[in-house]
């Protein structure tokens, strides 16, 4: 059976800043869906990602995409994240991304720049990889 | 998705690739017209459970295009001019899309899965 990709954040309004609860993935690579289904108004949105420090018991920011998104209506954004410096690109991913991914200590955020409303889900999900199957 | 006659846009079964490099034939069987044809190959998105495209290209000629999908770029520009940097996904679909027109397009997608010597892929 292949691996399937886990959910992040389950569609839903949201107008404020938002959090997952830790995630759980075991790959160094995969694809970071955010899923659009309706605006009102003009919402913006910044996805990023956190490490979790045990020592100081903070979530530390550790990847923020570089362009906030205010869609106007449906849209869905595709961020790739790689280990390695090999970066695809193209007119179907928002953005490309080397960073290091962590199995349970990490989490994802959603920085609203606004309090408009936004319907949204966010899923990461799975790539074949080279490098020792990970 | 076997050589036939089309008059929409049509998504392939879902499959699984097992290696990181992928090949997507395209063929064009002649009567493409001024109409277009866009490859895409999808993800499936777990949260929404809908197929995301992670690559797309388009052709407006009447061809037969190999398109290899691979994560080491080396130097593939010479012998493989088809050869792009995409991640394939684990849950993947292609979907092929005609632009409007009235004539049906005689097209084909073939998928298949490529080996390097990369940790025995």
């Amino acid at each position: 059976m292949p691996q399937s990709g886990i959910v992040v954040l389950t569609s839903a309004v949201r107008t404020a800043t938002t959090y997952s609860s830790a995630l759980s993935w075991d790959s160094a690579k995969g694809y970071l869906v955010v899923d659009v289904t309706a605006v009102v108004s003009t919402p913006t949105i910044t996805p990023f990602l956190e490490y979790y420090d045990a020592a100081s018991a903070k979530w530390l920011k550790f990847w923020e995409a570089n362009n906030p998104q205010s869609p106007t209506g449906a849209a869905t954004y595709l961020y790739l994240f790689s280990d390695t410096s090999f970066l695809p690109s193209g007119s179907a991913i928002t953005e490309s991304h080397q960073v290091y991914l962590s199995d349970g200590g990490m989490r994802f955020g959603m920085t609203h720049g606004d309090s408009d409303s936004i319907t949204y889900s966010v899923g990461l999900n799975p790539v074949v990889s080279n490098n020792l199957g990970v | 998705m076997p050589r036939e006659l089309r008059a929409a846009s049509e998504a392939s079964q879902v499959f699984y690739p097992s290696r990181p490099k992928l090949g997507v034939s395209l063929e064009i069987g002649g009567n493409l017209g001024s109409r277009t044809v866009k490859l895409w190959l999808e993800a499936l998105d777990a949260a929404s459970g809908r197929f995301v495209p992670v690559w797309k290209e388009t052709t407006g000629r009447d061809e037969t295009i190999a398109y290899t999908f691979t994560d080491k770029i080396v130097t593939l520009g010479v012998s493989m001019p088809n050869a792009r940097k995409v991640m394939v996904p684990r849950i993947a679909r292609v979907t092929l899309e005609l632009s409007s027109g009235s004539a049906p397009v005689e097209c084909a997608v073939t998928v298949f899965e490529a080996r390097s010597t990369m940790q025995g892929f």
